[in-house]
Order: structure tokens, then sequence, then C-alpha cells
């Protein structure tokens, strides 16, 4: 880091062009510094930077914003998301109904046994993954294609702070509509178990929708993971878009960035979260 | 109405580009025209380049496995049971599932930013002017390249993961190393389960391949226009793998009982 941080200017990148535009707007510019200018432009981003700048960012949220992202990104997403988990699901309960026909002969454990798992972790983490591919490569290449050809620049010159304007509403937008699509997906989940269950094995659907394995802890902790999920992914995404550097070249590799790592940030928080329930309300 | 029409012929368009990028690759492939230097490369940047990405994945992917059947096993107190759950769910759908869509996120849009690079900056056509014939140059070298890396990166990641759901099995429910590796290898986890896992591996590896590639090859718009091709080759990796996931299960559970 080259320049303090308190410092409320514009970033060397931004100096060198000051000089080219007129005066007049350049006094506009000076006099309004915006604290959303923490981001710097020509540094390495840290994660946590932009992280304590979008929580920075809040006061600041504008009307409409967020609406307009949970029309785009959510309910773009929910078929896509269903799709999947209705495939995941159909598979996993058909492999499991072999594998406890070759160890136990018993299936009624296999409804409980699936819900219980499809609360705790299954619906969030592949919700969350899911979105991690089609919101977070969206967002990634939204604002990525925006940094390279100097939008965000443009932005604040005009004295808009593009962490209030793209990324704060992307993000609560996120928070917003992962716990939702993650139920909407459970729920889709829940109809192809029991139909696989029915037709694979002959399972009655009511033996098979048997609520007793979940619990509060499973409630709490598919609730818990959709929240940090849902913040992580567009988190992750938005900061790799921030820092695209380069042509297209770059807002591809941003978009790979943005894939590679909120994916691994869903798989290492899901473990964590799970890990911690199991040592502190340990069994 | 029209929507549907467009939609549609969306749908023919892509399926006919991997079409051609699949036929591409085998041409070029049986025919042995394969440019072996690109071939090189593209093993080296997709392939390695993907390593770290995968055995962290793996790690973390057999920690999750043996958390997520923590209730079950304390529930029947079946410590002995833990390899074999593990094992067998890791082997048949988590590590190729998984590999698949991190060698997607990470091989597929990199393959995708670059040949959509080269696209929108007509290199491509550039290549051609000089008689360069794109197919075994450029198309060929990284489908195959892609293949590979699914298929040896999901043997690896099946390691890394069963070491890791050792590990954690470890920690967090004091199952004995030994004990995990007893309940693997007792009899109802066989090398047919490998085998399945190397199969949709190279399935997996196959729709990845073809479908960064197309989208790469039809990228149109400038820097927006590659952000748009990756996140479109994204999605529908992740869509097929999951389908053909589902697919193959149900195919060879059906074939060989």
């Amino acid at each position: 880091m080259s320049q303090p941080e308190d410092e409320p200017v514009l970033r060397t990148r931004d100096e060198i062009r000051r000089a080219s535009i007129p005066p007049k707007q350049t006094e506009l510019v000076v006099q309004r510094p915006m604290p959303g200018f923490v981001l710097p432009s020509d540094e390495e981003g840290n994660i946590f930077r932009t992280m304590s700048a979008v929580t920075a960012a809040f006061p600041r949220l504008e009307r409409g914003g967020v609406s307009d992202r949970i029309a785009e990104d959510g309910i773009r997403s929910l078929g896509f998301v269903a799709l999947v988990l209705a495939f995941v699901s159909s598979i996993l309960v058909y492999q499991a109904g072999i594998q406890a026909a070759r160890v136990v002969p018993d299936m009624t454990t296999i409804g409980p046994s699936y819900l219980e798992i499809l609360t705790r972790d299954l619906a969030a983490t592949l919700t969350a993954l899911m979105l991690a591919t089609r919101v977070g490569a969206g967002i990634a290449a939204e604002i990525g294609g925006m940094r390279v050809t100097d939008q965000l620049d443009a932005l604040r010159l005009s004295g808009a702070d593009p962490v209030v304007t793209l990324v704060l509403p992307r993000v609560l937008a996120s928070l917003i509509y992962t716990p939702l699509i993650t139920l909407i997906g459970g729920a889709v989940a829940v109809v192809s178990g029991v139909a696989t269950g029915y037709f694979a094995f002959e399972i009655n659907p009511t033996t098979f929708l048997d609520f007793r394995f979940v619990d509060g802890v499973d409630i709490a902790m598919g609730i818990v993971k959709s929240l940090v999920f849902g913040a992580a992914v567009p988190l992750v995404s938005s900061h790799a878009g921030l820092y695209a550097e380069g042509g297209s070249r770059g807002v591809g590799d941003a978009t790979t960035r943005a894939v590679v790592q909120s994916s691994l940030a869903v798989i290492i928080l899901g473990f964590i979260i799970g890990a911690f329930v199991e040592i502190v309300g340990g069994s | 109405m029209r929507e549907l029409l467009r939609f549609f012929g969306d749908f023919l368009q892509g399926l006919g580009g991997l079409g051609v990028v699949l036929a591409t690759t085998f041409d070029g492939t049986l025919r042995g025209k394969v440019d072996g230097r690109q071939l090189r490369d593209s093993l080296l940047r997709l392939g390695v380049g993907s390593i770290p990405v995968i055995v962290a994945t793996a790690l973390f992917v057999g920690g999750i496995m043996v958390v997520q059947s923590a209730p079950l096993i304390t529930r029947f107190g079946a410590h002995g049971l833990l390899g074999w759950g593990a094992g067998f769910g890791i082997l048949r759908e988590v590590g190729p599932v998984l590999t698949g869509l991190m060698i997607s996120g990470r091989a597929g849009s990199n393959n995708t930013a670059e040949l959509g690079t080269l696209t929108v900056t007509e290199q491509v056509d550039g290549l051609r002017a000089i008689a360069v014939d794109p197919g075994p140059y450029l198309v060929a070298p990284r489908v195959l390249a892609i293949v590979l890396t699914t298929v040896l990166g999901t043997l690896l990641s099946m390691a890394v993961a069963l070491l890791g759901a050792a590990l954690s099995g470890f920690g967090l429910l004091g199952v004995h190393p030994v004990t995990f590796w007893n309940g693997l290898v007792s009899g109802l986890i066989g090398p047919e389960d490998v085998l399945h896992g190397a199969l949709k591996a190279l399935i997996f590896g196959i729709i990845i391949g073809a479908t960064s590639t197309s989208f790469g090859l039809h990228a149109r718009g400038g820097a927006p226009g590659v952000g748009r091709a990756v996140n479109q080759s994204v999605v529908l990796s992740a869509l097929m793998i999951f389908v053909f996931d589902a697919l193959v299960s149900f195919a060879a559970e059906a074939l060989a009982p």
C-alpha cells in the first residue's frame, strides 16, 4: 500500500487523468471527496478492504437498486438452480437407496436422513455453488467490463461511488434472494427426492416425508449457511470485477477468478460452519 | 412465441457449435495433426494451473462429507462405516462433480476468455489469413488438454478428498484412520467405483472442453462480450455436468446392477 488509507483523494491513476480534464470539473471532484474512494484503483486489491468499503457504503444505499438486482440476478437464476437441485437430489436418493439396500434392507430411514442432510447442508451449499456460477460470473463480467472500459473511473469522476451504486445493491439483493432460492430449491429437491424414492424403491411418500431427524440446529445451520454464502458470493465476485486488469483478457480472468474463488469460499465456509457446529454442539 | 423461437434457435446454434468443436478435435486427434507445442502449452496452463484449486477443493470436500455424515454416524454408532460412506460418495459422485465444476470454473472459463479475446480482436481470422488452420492449432489442443486435466484431476481429487475425509474423521469424530481405511477397503467399494468416477470425469471433460471452446470462438462485442461468453459457458457447463451426472448414474445402475 503506497498511500495512507485515510487520505480521501483520488489515487494515482485518477490523478494522472485529472491533468487532462477541464479545471472546473477537477475542482468539483476535489471538493467532494467521498469516503468510498478508499477503494484503490491501482493497487493489488484485498477482499477485506472491499468488505469494509461495502460496509462503510451502507448508509448511502440508493433506492431501487436492490429490487433491480433481485429481479436481475435472483429471479433469473431460479430456474437454473431448481433444475440442478432436481437432478442432484434424484441421484442422491437413488445412490443412497442402492447403498442402503446393500447394507441394511431398510428403506424407512432414507427419507428422514435425506431431509436432514438437505436442511443442514445440501440445499444451501448447492444453491450457493450454482449462484456462484450463474450470478458470480455475471457480476464479475459486468463490473469487470465497466472497469476495463474505464466506466468505473467515469462514475467516480461524476461523484458516484462504484461501491455504493454497483456492489452494495448486489450484496444486499443476494442476502435477500439467496435464502429464498435456497428454500425454493430445497422444496424442489424434496419433491424430486420423494418421486425418486417412490418410483425407484417404492418408498411410500408419507414414509419418506418424515421430518423426525430435522431439529432446530439443522434449520439454523441451513439459514446461517444460506446467509453467509449469500454475502460471500457477490462480495468475492464484485471484488474480482473491481480489480480486473487489461482489456477483454482481463474481464475473462476476472470472471474466472469470481467463479473459482466464490465456489471455494462456499466450500470452505461450509466446512467451517459444519465443523464449528460439530465441535460446539458436539453430540 | 418469438421469444421461444429465438430460444430454440440459440439452442440449436449452441448445439451445432459444440458439435463442430468436438468433430474438429476428433478429426485432429485421429489424423495426428494436433499442434504438439500448443498441446503442451495448454496442458501446462489449463492443467497444471488447476492443481491448487483441485487440491484445495478436494481437501475441504472430504471434510464436508465427514461433517455431514456425522449425525448419522453418531446416531447409529457406526464409526466403522464412515470410510465406506465417505468413500462411496467421493468416488462416485462428489469427486467427479466438484472437480468438474472447479475445472469448468478455472480452466474452462480461462479457455473461453482466451479464445474470446482472440476472436473479438480478430486474431482467429488473422490465423486463417496466414493459412494456419485454427482447428488443430487452437481448438484440438485445448479440448484435449481439458479432457486430460479433468480425468487426471478427478483421480487426484479422489485421493486428496479421501485424505481430507480421513483427517477430519479423526479430528472431529475421533475415527481412527485405520478404522477409516478398513471401512474403505472392506469390500463394499471396489475398483468399479473408481472407474465409475473416471468415466464421469471423461464425460465432464468433454463437456467442459467443447462448451468453453465453442463459446470462446463465438464471443462478440469487445471486452463485455468476452465476459458474457465466459459467463454463459460456465453456466451451461455446470448445468450439463449435473444432467449428465444423473444420466450416467442411472445408466450405470441399469446396465450393471
